[in-house]
């Protein structure tokens, strides 16, 4: 987590590094007589001998998972992009942000619910809705306030031209409702990361979801614009 | 994805929370027995869930009763075992299950359940 410090707009997944996009390096600037014959072309990339080389793609699909080589080390799971998946405790520490915004109107609720029901039960619908908005902002940046602090991001893990984007706004919020679903088995749905190879909690599984490790933002309740 | 059809384990990091499992199992075992999350289904409508009496289990296990431990969930000792397994790093690092068997295990679980409320038969 520590060493993904690169910095890339929400939307788009980090740059992969491409050598043969790459300028070739450039010759020293010795002094030279005109009509001198120019330096040989840097030749076309080619992967190195032994490299694992892909198939071709039909267009518009996603990249296939990476497999690390037999015999290395396993890494944490990555998406498709090759973006290392959250664990755990790191989107238990995003909820946690977001929990403790809304935990100030849900402690005035509860208040309320026992002096003025009415009123009480106002202010949880107003908690209701920061969980909406912020289901929005999933959506629509993959990222809550949560996690654009903690550096996480919600992105589509579908086998079609949408993997690793957003999921838009309608289905954050739909994800939200299927969060109830990680609730209502004794909240094991939400502990599904511990033990799942692709980190996800059965409601990631139901909208088919990956949360990813992204650099860190500072706190702030709405998308940068 | 080895195959579509395999639901995987990911048992690399299972060290940090099977102790933290154990641990608060010893815990809960010195703890007053209102103590616990209570279940949404079971709150909300009346049935538990697959998952209601684990905690139950847990508390009975460490607290050197088996047979309650048993009889409240058996998923619960299923849990403990799993979780002191992986504290102790003698879990394998993969592991892939048909997931027919992991619903069925959970199917039966909350027959159990079901039955232990007196819902069903």
């Amino acid at each position: 987590m520590s060493d993904f410090t690169s910095s890339t707009p929400d939307d788009q997944p980090p740059a992969v590094p491409n050598p043969a996009a790459a300028p070739p390096p450039q010759a020293p600037q010795a002094p030279m007589p005109p009509q001198a014959p120019q330096a040989p072309q840097a030749p076309q990339y080619q992967p190195p001998p032994g490299a694992v080389q892909y198939p071709q793609q039909p267009p518009g699909a996603p990249p296939p998972y990476a497999q690390p080589p037999a015999g290395a080390p396993a890494g944490p799971p990555v998406s498709r992009q090759g973006q290392p998946l959250a664990d755990w405790g790191t989107r238990a520490l995003g909820w946690l942000v977001d929990f403790a915004i809304v935990l100030p109107v849900a402690i005035v609720a509860g208040i309320f619910e026992y002096i003025v029901p009415f009123l009480g039960y106002l202010f949880d619908l107003v908690v209701f809705a920061v969980w909406v908005l912020f289901a929005l902002q999933i959506g629509d940046t993959g990222q809550s306030p949560g996690m654009r602090l903690i550096g996480l991001k919600c992105i589509s893990a579908k086998e079609d031209q949408t993997n690793g984007q957003n999921i838009g706004g309608g289905l954050g919020v739909v994800r939200l409702l299927a969060c109830f679903v990680n609730s209502i088995i004794c909240y094991v749905g939400w502990l599904f990361p511990l033990w799942d190879s692709r980190r996800q909690t059965v409601a990631d599984k139901i909208m088919t979801t990956e949360v990813i490790i992204v650099p860190k933002q500072a706190f702030s309740l709405f998308p940068a614009k | 994805m080895t195959g579509a059809a395999r639901y995987e384990f990911d048992l690399t990091r299972s060290r940090v929370p099977g102790a933290a499992v154990v641990a608060g199992g010893l815990l809960l075992a010195h703890l007053p027995s209102s103590v616990g999350l209570p279940c949404p289904l079971r709150s909300l409508t009346g049935v538990p869930c697959p998952f209601c009496g684990s905690t139950t289990s847990v508390r009975a296990l460490f607290d050197g009763h088996p047979t309650a431990a048993l009889a409240a969930a058996p998923l619960g000792i299923v849990v403990v075992l799993v979780a002191a397994l992986g504290a102790l790093g003698l879990l394998p690092k993969r592991l892939a299950v048909n997931p027919a068997v992991l619903l069925a295990v959970v199917a039966l679980e909350w027959v159990f359940e079901l039955h232990r409320f007196h819902l069903i038969g």
